[in-house]
């Protein structure tokens, strides 16, 4: 079975569906996730510096288990294991390249869950 | 369920702040945040908390480092529960050398969260 754009599965279960608690963390989500992206994409291409990867990717692992976008939080983790274990510079670089991919092309949709989260609060 | 119990959270993610504060809500726990190590200990040198959840991974100061200084130097015997996304092999046996009392994992299962937060409050504090 695909992997679903969007897994809200575990907001819901905790929330009830709650519209106005949905939308405000998927809006949070929103306004966060992609500066964090922003961060380890930077620290990925520029640099060698592992335990910055490993901690800014720990940081997205946490969010990405909240709301879950395609595989991006297996690719995340992984990124996780590779920067605590300072190794696998390529296969970093590689996965960054799937999570960057993923989370563009899933964008409208999250935001067109948060705006219909936002009209039912 | 959790009724006047006082929750510190120490943890610098917003996401998993708001997750935890909603669960909290629901169950009638009063809850403070800190973003570091560092906020938590300052909390808890201003007010007394029931128990403390500590994520392992904070900027400035992190969660075993803060759990050991309100150990080893400040003598605070609150419960402390380790709140992390690692699964790391090594993960649990380090938190319990650094003086938590458990291990919870993120994503957070509320009703096992609040489940062992009032065990380990009730194990603590018996007239409570």
């Amino acid at each position: 079975m695909d992997t679903p754009v969007l897994d809200l599965s575990y907001l819901t279960s905790i929330s009830g569906n709650d519209s106005k608690y949905m939308y405000e963390v998927i809006n949070l989500f929103l306004s966060t996730v992609p500066d964090g992206l922003k961060k380890l994409e930077q620290l990925v291409k520029n640099t060698d510096d592992f335990e910055g990867i490993h901690r800014q990717a720990h940081s997205l692992k946490s969010s990405f288990s909240i709301i879950k976008v395609g595989d991006i939080f297996d690719d995340i983790a992984a990124i996780v294991i590779l920067g605590r274990e300072a190794r696998g510079k390529e296969e970093i670089d590689q996965r960054l390249d799937n999570v960057l991919a993923t989370f563009e092309a899933a964008m409208p949709v999250i935001t067109a869950e948060r705006d219909r989260h936002k009209a039912r609060k | 369920m959790l009724d006047s119990v006082t929750i510190l959270v120490a943890e610098d993610n917003l996401l998993n702040q708001r997750v935890l504060k909603f669960i909290f809500q629901r169950v009638n726990a009063s809850v403070k945040f800190a973003l570091t190590g560092k906020e938590a200990i300052d909390l808890l040198e201003q007010e007394p908390f029931d128990i403390i959840l500590m994520d392992l991974q904070m900027p400035e100061m992190d969660g075993l480092t803060a759990t050991k200084h309100i150990r080893q130097t400040m003598k605070n015997t609150t419960p402390i529960v380790a709140i992390t996304a690692g699964r790391f092999a090594d993960e649990n046996e380090l938190c319990l050398e650094a003086g938590m009392n458990a291990c919870v994992f993120k994503p957070f299962e509320a009703d096992s969260l609040c489940a062992l937060i009032k065990n380990i409050v009730s194990n603590n504090n018996p007239t409570s």
